[in-house]
């Protein structure tokens, strides 16, 4: 292994050091890595993270750098791909902390962590919107995201029919 | 492979070697390889990669098809701040980096690293969004949807309409995120627009988010069982499971308003207790009738010089609490649409000591069997005594010049409807149908004879009527006699069909004293001794005192102290033993 710290460069060109450890947590990076093993120390490009969003998962990182890696699941239902519904509750008070920004923030992390691949920041995140979405109208959605009604009348109708009664309420 | 984007910028001179640098690195990240930059002026731009794609990966390459990119671009209007590989990274400037007037792209590929073929979706969707984009800042809505198809991966591209952060999220995103969300959610978000519905369709996340929701909320189905089932059953399940859910809400809804009506009636009940129907209010009534009683003897002894409607207050009184106990009890009646018969009944611990108080008995116990005919009853006669009392106490203050039957009206015409009562009890269709009917007709003379002697009472005190006072008074007698001649009478007929052993249907279908003889005739042997005698005795020394004879007022009221004190020592006894037993 080379030095304990990678150097990469963001989308705004700057260059950010950070921890071999941190760097591991994200896939990405990690594959990059091993592509370029002997390669010359280079600054790792990463065209999709801005300076700023890259900090915050850095910062999340470290808070997270000891937490056991993810267990991978079995696959047991569907072979294909393993959507499962989870408890979308946030445990870490930290976490809770961490997500409590604004949206378009909240959706950068959330690019970010899945274009770098880390599972567990890309987790939280998709919590957290989970969480945002449940227990809403859709007109509270609209407003929330700023959502354009782009449904006409007829769908609403037919998604009506398809779900029986159930769909007027709130 | 080759890339090539062409570039035409209104601002010649910002396309710098900077962001060539940039570009080739960008290839680098998604092709593996570095490209060449083959036409770069101020103008245009025409970039190449000239080899395949990760044509140094392996040998079989070199035998398939190459893979082969090329994108087309005009880019126009905004001056090009960074290459045209990362549109989503840039997005938030201000102004956007970039705009695409058109837009096609083809991508065929041989094999390629996960890595690459994960940037190439990216560099898809990054394209596809900003083509949105455009398009809605320039073209009809019509124009936008386009369908771009690779070899490997379908895309179709459909127009949403957003500046959503949301929806920037590309799909596997959003489906991850839905992931978390449970079957209710799905529905509500399915109608936020059109894009998020075609995500809340997602089959295979439904059926995840649906056993696990169903997992939490009830048991009885097996995983393996639900594997099997379509994309419809699920919604199926879920909306019945959604109504199972509204049936529990409604069943918890009724029970709050149960249990809010219940505390309303308590509070309603307690404010009726308190008002009217509290037993304190009887003794207080009781107490009232013989501070009358004395008042009435004092001011007839003419020991007391006071004015007669002071000697009445105490009776004012009981007739404003019988005035207000049953419109308050109908009044809350009405407004709770609920008739009040356990809250207002005595409990049992009471009842059994000395049986429902007089209250209840006289009003809200009528109005719960047949409130109509009850209503009937009770507000007419209340009123019409409590105008007798007025009248009568003009009428003995001097103030008023009205005759004596004027005053007595009310008074008659109580008493005509009280006869009526025995006739009403049970509503008016069971006037013919009662089987009762000697029993009722019995109560009716009995009271018939109390009019009576009110008419007579009436001419005598008018002097249209010459007779003696024991004329007038004797159809009271009368009725007394009947009702103390009733348990007599029916013992001898009892015994007769005992003895002949005939008639006994008849007997008893016609009045119910033989079932229930015994009580009957310690009711009427207690009635008789404790009020008739006593009041028998009265109206007889009455009689002889307006007759001339000098009795002093004391002495013919004392049998009407009797009765108060009969009254008062069994509500007393009666309450003493209900203490004892608490």
């Amino acid at each position: 292994m080379a030095s304990e710290s990678i150097s990469v460069t963001t989308s705004d060109d700057q260059t950010i050091q950070l921890s071999r450890k941190h760097a591991q947590m994200s896939q990405t990076i990690n594959s990059m890595l091993e592509d370029s093993v002997g390669a010359d120390q280079e600054a790792i490009p990463l065209p999709n993270v801005s300076s700023e969003v890259l900090k915050k998962v850095i910062d999340w990182c470290t808070h997270h750098e000891n937490d056991p890696a993810p267990v991978e699941k079995v696959k047991k239902l569907n072979k294909k791909r393993e959507y499962k519904a989870k408890n979308s509750t946030i445990s870490d008070e930290w976490d809770k902390n961490f997500v409590n920004a604004e949206l378009r923030v909240i959706v950068d992390i959330l690019l970010a962590a899945n274009y770098l691949d880390v599972k567990g920041l890309f987790e939280l995140m998709c919590k957290h919107i989970a969480n945002e979405l449940k227990g809403k109208t859709p007109d509270q959605i609209r407003e929330r995201f700023g959502i354009q009604d782009d449904l006409t009348e007829e769908d609403k109708a037919a998604m009506r029919k398809a779900w029986g009664a159930t769909k007027n309420d709130s | 492979m080759s890339f090539a984007a062409e570039s035409q910028r209104e601002t010649p001179g910002d396309f710098i070697d900077h962001d060539l640098d940039r570009l080739q690195r960008d290839m680098y990240c998604v092709f593996g390889r570095q490209g060449t930059i083959s036409n770069a002026d101020n103008t245009n731009m025409k970039v190449s990669i000239d080899t395949q794609l990760m044509s140094d990966d392996s040998s079989s390459t070199s035998t398939e098809e190459p893979p082969f990119v090329q994108i087309d671009m005009d880019i126009a209007s905004e001056p090009i701040q960074h290459t045209t590989m990362e549109p989503t990274i840039y997005r938030h400037q201000n102004p956007p980096s970039l705009s695409f007037s058109s837009i096609s792209l083809q991508l065929s590929g041989g094999r390629k690293s996960s890595k690459a073929d994960s940037y190439r979706k990216q560099l898809e969707r990054e394209m596809t969004r900003a083509l949105q984009r455009k398009d809605r800042d320039e073209y009809d809505s019509s124009d936008a949807g386009q369908r771009m198809t690779t070899d490997d991966d379908r895309m179709s591209v459909v127009n949403y309409h957003s500046d959503s952060p949301l929806e920037n999220l590309p799909d596997e995103v959003l489906i991850r995120i839905w992931s978390f969300l449970d079957p209710p959610s799905i529905g509500r978000t399915a109608q936020v627009s059109r894009r998020l519905r075609d995500i809340s369709y997602d089959i295979p996340m439904w059926r995840d988010n649906t056993i696990h929701w169903m997992q939490n909320k009830t048991q009885g189905l097996s995983l393996d069982q639900l594997h099997r089932y379509s994309y419809s059953f699920f919604v199926r399940q879920f909306v019945s499971f959604r109504k199972g859910e509204k049936k529990k809400e409604e069943e918890v809804k009724r029970e709050q308003k149960v249990l809010r009506d219940q505390r309303r009636r308590t509070r309603a009940s307690r404010i009726m207790k308190a008002a009217s129907y509290g037993r304190v209010w009887e003794w207080i009534c009781a107490i009232c009738v013989v501070l009358f009683t004395i008042l009435l003897v004092l001011r007839l002894q003419d020991i007391l010089q006071c004015a007669w409607s002071i000697v009445f207050i105490p009776l004012f009184f009981i007739m404003a609490q019988l005035l207000l106990a049953p419109t308050l009890y109908d009044a809350f009646r009405t407004y709770y649409d609920y008739n009040f018969d356990t809250e207002l009944e005595p409990d049992e611990e009471q009842n059994r000591v000395c049986g429902p108080i007089f209250f209840y008995l006289a009003f809200p116990a009528p109005l719960q069997v047949d409130p109509k005919t009850s209503r009937c009853f009770i507000y007419p006669s209340v009123t019409l005594i409590t105008l007798w009392i007025i009248l009568l106490v003009l009428k003995l203050d001097g103030t008023t010049s009205l005759p004596h039957w004027a005053v007595f009206l009310p008074l008659i015409i109580t008493t005509f409807l009280w006869s009526q009562l025995p006739l009403w009890v049970g509503g008016f269709s069971s006037i013919l149908s009662d089987s009762r009917r000697i029993d009722r007709i019995l109560g009716c003379s009995v009271i018939l004879s109390l009019a009576v002697f009110l008419i007579l009472l009436v001419l005598k005190l008018d002097g249209r009527m010459e007779e003696t006072w024991y004329v007038v008074m004797s159809p009271l007698w009368v009725g007394k006699g009947i009702f103390m001649m009733t348990p007599i009478f029916f013992t001898v007929v009892k015994l007769w069909v005992y003895l002949c052993g005939c008639g006994l249907t008849c007997c008893r279908s016609t009045t119910r004293f033989f079932s229930h003889w015994g009580t009957l005739c310690v009711t009427f042997l207690g009635i008789s001794t404790m009020v008739l005698v006593p009041l028998l005795v009265f109206e007889i020394l009455m009689a002889q005192l307006l007759q001339g004879i000098a009795h002093p007022f004391a002495v013919v009221f004392i049998p009407i102290f009797v009765i108060e004190g009969f009254i008062l020592c069994g509500c007393c006894v009666v309450n003493c033993a209900f203490l004892c037993s608490d």
